[in-house]
């Protein structure tokens, strides 16, 4: 299955992304984001599969890279088969929690969760993070709803019913 | 509503493992975070054990606002490649060996 994005990002914009993408992927390959081990009790084992983590980001952290350098999501629409959308969707998820463990680590998970910071009493950094981490997770989103439809957690029959009784 | 923990620690832990204890079956179990969205957790978990989308709902709702959901149950190498593939998308997954789970099983009953 492919898809075509037509998602039409202004320039600006589109250029502030690939810098602060470029920043957070150079975090994550020197320090990717934890995550439970495994196999506690076999080093070796845990070292295997770390290392498969990381290639399998990199290539995820490469092609997003990629499809911003060459102008996707700016003035172009971009043609993507499911497992490429799937990778962009896994990069957007590796960046946007490297950004809350790093810029936005002041920031209670409370606050992060409900989407309730006060962005205006926040330091500039902060600001252009927790801006960039929304942005983030509207691209996402966004691609998401191409992979998935259904996967909208507040969709369901019963809605579906509603809007067709709510029409009648 | 109580909390079901699987790291709950027992007093009756022993250094030998009892045939019921090699019994248990190995527990798939996801935590919150803050970060990741509902819809893509409901995507992942629907990928990953190609669940419907009303049980990736349940078991993301259940992750939301009891912490922790156990998602899935059976053999260990399974659960382990499990785990593996549900930090491949950078969700919180960890094994368990703890009864009590009540994760989908291996059939997907």
């Amino acid at each position: 299955m492919s898809f075509e994005i037509d998602l039409k990002i202004a320039p600006e914009l589109l250029a502030a992304m690939r810098k602060m993408v470029g920043m957070a992927t150079e975090q994550l390959k020197q320090a990717p984001n934890p995550l439970p081990a495994i196999h506690q009790d076999d080093p070796e084992m845990e070292y295997f599969l770390q290392e498969d983590l990381l290639g399998a980001l990199g290539k995820d952290l490469e092609l997003l890279e990629r499809t911003l350098a060459e102008g996707g999501l700016g003035d172009q629409p971009i043609k993507l088969d499911e497992a490429e959308l799937e990778s962009l969707v896994r990069a957007c998820a590796a960046i946007r929690v490297k950004v809350r463990d790093t810029a936005l680590r002041s920031i209670s998970d409370e606050t992060l969760e409900y989407s309730d910071l006060d962005l205006l009493k926040q330091p500039l950094e902060v600001q252009q993070a927790y801006s960039f981490y929304l942005f983030l997770a509207a691209i996402q989103s966004t691609f998401i709803s191409y992979l998935d439809p259904e996967s909208n957690p507040w969709f369901s029959d019963e809605d579906d019913e509603k809007e067709d009784w709510d029409e009648e | 509503m109580p909390t079901f923990d699987p790291f709950e620690k027992h007093s009756s832990e022993s250094s030998t493992a009892t045939l019921e204890e090699q019994d248990l079956p190995w527990n798939v179990l996801v935590r919150n975070d803050p970060v990741n969205l509902m819809n893509y957790v409901v995507m992942v978990f629907k990928k990953v054990f190609g669940y419907n989308t009303e049980r990736a709902r349940k078991h993301m709702l259940e992750v939301h606002e009891r912490g922790v959901s156990c998602v899935w149950t059976g053999s260990r190498e399974r659960a382990e490649h499990y785990v593996h593939t549900l930090h491949q998308w950078q969700l919180r997954a960890e094994l368990s060996r703890q009864q009590g789970g009540d994760g989908d099983n291996e059939d997907g009953k």
